[in-house]
C-alpha cells in the first residue's frame, strides 16, 4: 500500500507541475499586460517601464521559476489591481465556493444514489427511461438559464428564496441545486450501471439463495460494491464543482473565486488566474489521489494494477 | 445565438413572473437605498483607480475642491471656496472652514498639501498617475485655508481633474495608515462614510450628520447599501422582486424588457463615451485604406442610424464628426459629413479601383460583437469582407496599442474626465503608436490646444483637427451611448449631464 501512495504521489506532483507549467505558458500568450495595465494613453515607454517593473522582461522559464519558488513557499504574487496577495484574495472568498461547492455535491449524491438503485432494480423499464431522460435534462440544461428559471420562480413569483447574495444559508439553496443538477446525471448513471453489473454477480446470488433480505442484499453486497467508481468520480465532481462554480456565482452574486477568477480573465489580473489554475489543478489531483488511496484501501487488487 | 436564446426565455420567464408578483417594495420604511453594480470596483477611492465604479464610491466618501454641478456640467465650490488663475500654470485656492472628517479630524491647507504631495510622488504607482497628475509640479500652503498649486504647463482641463479624480485625504490618518488604506477603511469629507464592505460583493454607506452641505445638500437617505450583481437578468429579478432601489449597468434589450414593468422607472442620461470605427490609414503598398477615396466609400456604406439606435440604443448620439457632443469642444457643425449613401460609395470604390473589394480583418472587443457584424454586413454591400477578430478587453487593447490593427472598434472615454474633446483626440490623434491617422498637423494642432488656456483659440484648432479627420476620412466617427438608470418609483432621482452620477442627490418621494 505505501509503495502504492508513494508512485500515485509521485504522479500527482508530476501533473500538478505540467498543468501549472502549461497553465503560464498560455497566460503569458494571452497578450501583453503591460500595455494593458498601462491604459490606452500610455507612451511606448510607460509600457515599457511597467513590463520592466512588473519583471514581465524576463525570460519566460525564469519567470515560471521564480513564480514557482514562490509558489512553494505559499506566496502566489500580487494582484496588479488590487495590490493585494493573491492568497488573501483566496481566502477571502474560498468559504463561498467551497459551501457552494460541498453543499452541490451532497444534494448530487443524496439524490443520484437511490436514483442510480431504483433506475438498476428495473433496468429498462419505464421507470428506468423517465430516469434516464431526468438525467439527460439535468446535463444538458445550461446552468446560467435553470439559475434564472429558479430566480424567477422562487425568488420573484413565490419570494420564498433570496434572489442573489451569501448573506445566510438560505442564499446558498437555490445555487447549490441548480449546481448539482449539473452533477447528478453522472452519478446516477454511473451507480446504475455498477449496480446492474454487480447485481448480476454470482456472490449477490449466493447471498439471495441464503435468503438474505432484499434490502440487506441491496445495500451491504450489492451497493457497497457498486460504490467504487463512484467514489472516484465524486471526487472529481467536486473538483469539477469547485472549480466550474464560476456561472453560477455569477448568476447567484456570490463573491467567491470563480467570480474572482472571471473578473480577473477580463482584465487581465495574470497572478490571480494563475492561482485559480493552481487551485483547480491541485483540487483535482487531490481529489483523485485521495480517491485512488481509497480505492486501493477497499479493493486490495487494485494496488498490484500499477 | 443559442446562448441568446436561452438567456432571452429565462428573461421572458422572468418577467412575467415579476408582473404576477406585483409591484416591488422599496427600502423606504428602512430608509436604505440598495444599489446594483455589475462589476466589482478594484479601489473604492478614485485616486489609486480611474473608474466610473471607483467614482461612484469617491463622490459619496470624499469630497473635491470644486463640484461639477450633475445638471449643467458647471464647476461649483466645494472643499475650495474660491480660486484665482494667478496665470496659465498657477491656481490659488481659498478652502471652506469648518469642514470635519468622518473621523473628526479637522480640514486644513495641510491635508491639501498632502494630498498633492502624494499625486505628484510618481512612486505611490496610482493608476495613469503620470498623465493625470504628472503637470502639478509644486503646491504650498499660503495658510491655514489657502493654497496655491503650480503646474509645468497650461493645462486647460486641469479643472475636471480637480472636480472627478482628485479628492483630497486627511493628512494624519493617511499618514498613519499608508495611503492604501483608503481602498479598505476610506475617510473623507463627504456625504456618506463607509461602515463596512466584504470586498467585491457589498459596501454598506452611512450619512454623514455633520456634512457640511455646499455645493451639494446634506444626504436625505440615511444608508446606502451597494452590492455586486455582475448578472444583469439577476439585477432585474431583484428590482422586480424590491431587493434593489436603483441599477444602473443595464443594456437596451433588458431596459425594453422592464418596459411596463409596475413600480419600475427608467431614466436616460447622457455619457461621454464615444465610439468610432479605426482604419489603417499608411499610405503603403496594399493597404487599400491608405486611399481616401475608399476611406469615404466606407463612411458612406454604413447605415450608421440603423445601426445605432437598432443595436445600441434609440437614444444613443449618432455621431458625425469624432467625439461625443456632451465633450466641451465636440464642434457638431463640421463639414463635410458622410450621409448613408451605398451609391455613392461603390463609384468611390470604383474610381478608387477597388470595384472587386478587399479583405480586412477587423478587430474588436468581444462586447461588441452585434456592431462589428452590423459593420461587416453593411461593408460587404461593396465588396469589403471583413474578417472579425474578437477578443477580450486587455487582447484587443495590447493590439490596437501596439499599433497592429487594420481595422478596429475603438470606445474611449467616460465621467467628468472625458469632459473635454482632448481625452480623445489627444490620444488617438497625437502621433503615439495609437494614432492611425499619421497626420502630423492634427497631431500638432491637439497638442497646442491641450496646453492653450484661451477658448477661442481652443476651438480653432479642434475646428481644424475635426475638419482634416473628417475630410480625410481618418475615422468613421459611430455613436456615442446613452446612461440608463433603472430605480424603483419611490425613488427620486434625477439624470445626471453626463455619466458620472452622484448617489448622495438621490432622495425618496414624498
Amino acid at each position: 500500500m505505501l509503495s502504492f501512495a508513494r508512485d500515485r504521489i509521485l504522479l500527482s506532483v508530476c501533473v500538478l507541475l505540467t498543468a501549472t507549467f502549461v497553465g503560464f505558458l498560455l497566460l503569458q500568450a494571452s497578450g501583453d499586460l503591460a500595455a494593458s495595465l498601462a491604459g490606452e494613453n500610455a507612451s511606448a515607454d510607460d509600457i515599457a517601464q511597467l513590463r520592466q517593473q512588473l519583471g514581465l522582461d524576463q525570460p519566460l522559464l525564469l519567470r515560471y521559476w521564480h513564480w514557482l519558488i514562490g509558489a512553494l513557499q505559499g506566496d502566489l504574487g500580487t494582484s496588479y489591481f488590487t495590490r493585494e496577495p493573491v492568497t488573501g484574495l483566496f481566502a477571502e472568498r474560498l468559504g463561498a465556493t467551497l459551501t457552494l461547492a460541498i453543499a452541490a455535491l451532497v444534494i448530487s449524491v443524496v439524490v443520484s444514489l437511490p436514483l442510480g438503485v431504483f433506475a438498476a432494480l428495473k433496468p429498462n423499464s419505464w421507470v428506468d427511461g423517465l430516469l434516464s431522460l431526468l438525467a439527460l435534462s439535468g446535463q444538458a440544461v445550461p446552468s446560467f438559464w435553470l439559475g434564472l428559471i429558479f430566480i424567477s420562480f422562487f425568488g420573484v413569483t413565490l419570494r420564498w428564496l433570496p434572489i442573489s447574495g451569501s448573506d445566510t444559508a438560505m442564499h446558498f439553496v437555490l445555487p447549490s441545486v441548480v449546481l448539482a443538477v449539473s452533477a447528478i446525471p453522472a452519478l446516477a448513471r454511473l451507480v446504475r450501471s455498477g449496480m446492474i453489473e454487480v447485481l448480476s454477480q454470482d456472490y449477490i446470488r449466493t447471498a439471495r439463495s441464503k435468503g438474505l433480505p432484499r434490502h440487506r442484499v441491496l445495500m451491504r453486497h450489492a451497493l457497497r460494491n457498486a460504490l467504487l467508481p463512484v467514489i472516484s468520480l465524486t471526487a472529481v465532481q467536486l473538483g469539477a464543482l469547485l472549480g466550474g462554480s464560476v456561472i453560477v456565482e455569477a448568476v447567484f452574486a456570490i463573491d467567491g473565486i470563480g467570480q474572482l477568477t472571471f473578473r480577473s480573465i477580463q482584465r487581465g489580473d495574470f497572478p490571480v488566474v494563475q492561482a485559480m489554475l493552481v487551485f483547480v489543478a491541485l483540487s483535482y489531483t487531490v481529489l483523485t489521489l485521495v480517491a485512488d488511496l481509497m480505492n486501493a484501501w477497499i479493493d486490495p487488487r487494485l494496488r498490484s494494477r500499477k | 445565438m443559442l446562448h441568446l436564446n436561452l438567456k432571452t426565455g429565462a428573461l421572458a420567464a422572468l418577467l412575467c413572473s415579476s408582473v404576477l408578483a406585483g409591484p416591488a417594495l422599496a427600502d423606504l420604511a428602512s430608509d436604505q437605498l440598495d444599489v446594483a453594480m455589475s462589476r466589482e470596483t478594484d479601489f473604492i477611492d478614485p485616486i489609486h483607480t480611474s473608474s466610473a465604479d471607483s467614482h461612484l464610491f469617491g463622490t459619496l466618501i470624499f469630497d473635491t475642491l470644486m463640484y461639477a454641478d450633475r445638471e449643467t456640467g458647471e464647476m461649483l465650490p466645494s472643499l475650495a471656496t474660491d480660486w484665482t488663475w494667478v496665470d496659465d500654470t498657477t491656481v490659488e485656492f481659498t478652502l471652506r472652514e469648518g469642514v470635519t472628517y468622518q473621523n473628526g479630524e479637522p480640514f486644513n491647507a495641510d491635508d491639501v498639501v498632502y494630498t498633492f504631495g502624494l499625486l505628484m510622488d510618481m512612486s505611490n504607482g496610482f493608476r495613469q498617475q503620470e498623465q493625470d497628475f504628472g503637470n502639478i509640479t509644486e503646491v504650498e500652503k499660503l495658510g491655514d485655508y489657502s493654497v496655491r498649486i503650480t503646474l509645468g504647463e497650461p493645462e486647460p482641463v486641469f479643472a475636471n481633474l480637480l472636480a472627478s479624480r482628485i479628492v483630497i485625504w486627511p493628512d494624519q490618518y493617511t499618514a498613519e495608515h499608508g495611503h492604501l488604506i483608503h481602498a479598505t477603511e476610506p475617510v473623507g469629507t463627504g456625504p456618506y462614510a463607509l461602515v463596512s464592505m466584504t470586498r467585491g460583493s457589498d459596501y454598506m454607506l452611512e450619512a454623514n450628520p455633520d456634512y457640511f452641505a455646499g455645493a451639494r445638500p446634506a444626504p436625505s437617505i440615511g444608508n446606502i447599501r451597494v452590492r455586486v450583481i455582475p448578472e444583469t437578468q439577476t439585477q432585474i429579478a431583484e428590482i422586480a422582486s424590491g431587493g434593489i432601489d436603483f441599477a444602473m449597468n443595464l443594456n437596451d434589450s433588458d431596459l425594453l424588457a422592464l418596459q411596463g414593468m409596475p413600480g419600475i422607472d427608467v431614466t436616460y442620461g447622457q455619457t461621454t463615451r464615444s465610439y468610432f470605427l479605426s482604419m489603417e490609414t499608411q499610405q503603403e503598398e496594399g493597404n487599400p485604406m491608405g486611399n481616401a477615396d475608399v476611406r469615404r466609400a466606407i463612411s458612406h456604406a454604413i447605415n450608421k442610424p440603423d445601426i445605432v439606435h437598432g443595436l445600441i440604443s434609440p437614444e444613443a448620439a449618432v455621431l458625425q464628426t469624432n467625439c461625443n457632443p456632451t465633450q466641451n469642444y465636440c464642434l457638431t457643425d463640421i463639414e463635410p459629413t458622410y450621409a448613408y449613401e451605398l451609391e455613392k460609395a461603390r463609384e468611390l470604390m470604383e474610381s478608387a479601383g477597388y470595384a472587386d473589394g478587399f479583405e480586412v480583418d477587423l478587430i474588436a472587443e468581444s462586447g461588441l460583437r452585434s456592431i462589428a457584424e452590423a459593420l461587416q454586413g453593411e461593408l460587404a454591400k461593396i465588396n469589403i469582407r471583413l474578417d472579425l477578430d474578437l477578443k477580450p478587453l486587455p487582447a484587443w487593447r495590447t493590439e490596437y496599442i501596439q499599433h497592429e490593427s487594420e481595422m478596429s472598434i475603438v470606445g474611449w472615454g467616460n465621467g467628468v474626465s472625458a469632459l473635454d474633446v482632448s481625452n480623445s483626440l489627444g490620444i488617438f490623434f497625437n502621433g503615439s503608436s495609437t494614432d492611425y491617422a499619421y497626420d502630423p498637423e492634427i497631431a500638432a494642432w491637439t497638442a497646442e490646444a491641450m496646453h492653450t488656456m484661451d477658448p477661442a483659440k481652443r476651438e480653432e484648432l479642434y475646428r481644424n483637427a475635426l475638419t482634416r479627420i473628417n475630410e480625410e476620412a481618418y475615422v468613421v466617427p459611430l455613436y456615442g451611448p446613452v446612461a440608463a438608470y433603472v430605480t424603483s418609483d419611490d425613488v427620486m432621482f434625477e439624470a445626471p449631464f453626463i455619466d458620472f452620477p452622484d448617489l448622495s442627490l438621490v432622495s425618496w418621494k414624498g
